[in-house]
């Protein structure tokens, strides 16, 4: 899931100073779960912005969009009421938010800063525990990717800076070397820490990313 | 062969001594408290942007010591460049007359005085000590042959206080077979988790230099404990200090005490004297 955190309803406000009317899109998908760009938070962002002087053109949704084809058929349908915005305010990632720069002809703005890759662990309570490195090393060795917890990205971790456990760089956060040691331990397993773990092969990600399935 | 390691060869009880290069370009400072250190000290470490803080690079400054006179362990992070950059200033270590290299993880960027700076770590410890065997071999990281190689003696640092310790030692066989083959420890007042330590390596061909900080006041001491990672001082430490008429000859006492006790448990020491090198010769040689 993709967390996003909306950004302060003054820096909207700023960043639309030369438009007027505005129409809001949201997404029912990942924006929805992190209350950042569901039906409940187009709504308060369209009050703050009228209170600001805007005029609110729609209030839309469409479950992705990122989902090119949706949010052309979204276009589509709300021709009319879209014909009156000047600027799109997008309540979704910034995958979202250049799909809708791809599809509308007005300037699109991010209503929201993507931060990351999250796993759910309750409502409200999003962990970042993935980088989208292009190379999975999950599996033998750990099921606590090092790359992303470890905020060094050590693969022959740890540093020496932990402290009662807690990670020198945040001390909310476990050490994640600490916590791999400990699953490996559990699970019987400590020798696979053994081995020098290679540099990353960055190449195996490069920005920005494509991938083209061929239809089955 | 440097005189380093030459010391350790010989089986000197080694010293070393920590410098900080300067924020900014006047060095003299820098000189000044080596050549002020040159008969007691085997060679100098010369730190790589300490704590995230920017300051003269490591490999500038080691030069400067150099050619001063004195033997330099040159330290290098993964924090700041990439495998690329490291190799390259590597050989630059070695065309320059450096032959003590330390390889180090690097504290994170958010801890110092750009916080906002890209942290690289694109190589840890371990990767750094396998270019600096593979550049000694002939051979780049990538397995291309070198116009020329290097000859450098590795190094690495180590936490003895660090839990689970178990964890710490498995980095500490990884970083020997990459070929560190002399070890300074994080400052530690801790005898027992530096002779837990020195047990462990006596089977490894690595010496052991245990690090000794000078605490100056009880105020530093409150603030290692608050804020340095890794690092504690005991509350017996914090009182002898808070106690003293001068804390900071009380300080100096506690590091002579260490090091007297570190004489017959490991190679050597690793001196950090925080600002106050003036005073590491009666450290070193108490009156």
């Amino acid at each position: 899931m993709i967390i996003t955190r909306s950004k302060d309803p003054e820096a909207l406000s700023l960043a639309l100073a030369r438009h007027r009317k505005v129409a809001l899109v949201g997404c029912g998908l990942c924006a929805t779960t992190c209350e950042t760009g569901g039906e409940k938070e187009v709504r308060q962002v369209a009050v703050e912005l009228e209170a600001a002087g805007k005029s609110i053109q729609a209030e839309l949704m469409v479950d992705g969009v990122c989902h090119k084809r949706l949010l052309e058929l979204l276009s589509r349908k709300e021709k009319e009421s879209l014909a009156g915005a000047e600027a799109i305010l997008v309540l979704a990632c910034g995958s979202g938010v250049q799909t809708a720069g791809e599809v509308f002809e007005q300037p699109v703005f991010a209503g929201v800063d993507t931060l990351f890759l999250g796993q759910i662990r309750k409502h409200g309570d999003f962990r970042e525990v993935c980088s989208l490195c292009g190379d999975c090393i999950l599996g033998e060795e750990t099921s606590i990717c090092p790359i992303t917890r470890c905020p060094k990205g050590l693969v022959n971790g740890p540093c020496g800076g932990a402290e009662k456990g807690a990670c020198e760089v945040d001390h909310e956060n476990a050490c994640a070397w600490i916590e791999i040691f400990e699953e490996r331990d559990r699970k019987g397993s400590l020798d696979c820490l053994k081995e020098i773990r290679r540099p990353r092969d960055h190449s195996r990600h490069t920005q920005p990313g494509r991938v083209k399935t061929s239809r089955r | 062969m440097t005189s380093f390691e030459k010391s350790l060869q010989e089986g000197r009880f080694t010293v070393t001594v920590e410098l900080s290069p300067p924020k900014g370009t006047a060095v003299a400072a820098l000189v000044e408290s080596a050549r002020s250190l040159f008969p007691h000290v085997a060679a100098f470490n010369v730190t790589d942007n300490q704590s995230a803080v920017m300051r003269l690079s490591s490999l500038g400054a080691a030069k400067c010591v150099l050619d001063a006179g004195g033997d330099v362990i040159f330290q290098v992070t993964g924090r700041d460049r990439n495998r690329l950059a490291l190799q390259s200033d590597l050989l630059a270590a070695s065309v320059l007359g450096i032959g003590n290299v330390l390889a180090l993880t690097g504290d994170h960027v958010t801890c110092g005085d750009h916080p906002g700076a890209k942290p690289v770590f694109d190589l840890d410890s371990v990767h750094i000590l396998e270019a600096i065997r593979e550049l000694n071999s002939g051979r780049d990281l990538a397995g291309n042959a070198l116009d020329g190689s290097t000859s450098l003696f590795a190094g690495a640092a180590v936490a003895p206080d660090y839990e689970p310790f178990d964890l710490q030692w498995m980095k500490m066989e990884k970083k020997i077979a990459s070929g560190a083959r002399f070890f300074q420890t994080q400052a530690s007042f801790s005898a027992e988790a530096i002779e837990r330590l020195a047990r462990r390596a006596d089977a490894f061909p690595a010496a052991i230099l245990a690090g000794v900080l000078l605490l100056k006041s009880p105020a530093m001491a409150s603030y290692i404990n608050r804020r340095v990672p890794g690092l504690n001082v005991p509350d017996e430490i914090v009182g002898r200090l808070a106690s003293a008429d001068d804390p900071l000859r009380e300080g100096m006492a506690v590091a002579s005490e260490q090091i007297a006790r570190y004489r017959g448990i490991c190679h050597g020491v690793h001196l950090m004297t925080a600002g106050r090198e003036d005073l590491a010769a009666e450290i070193l040689d108490p009156r």
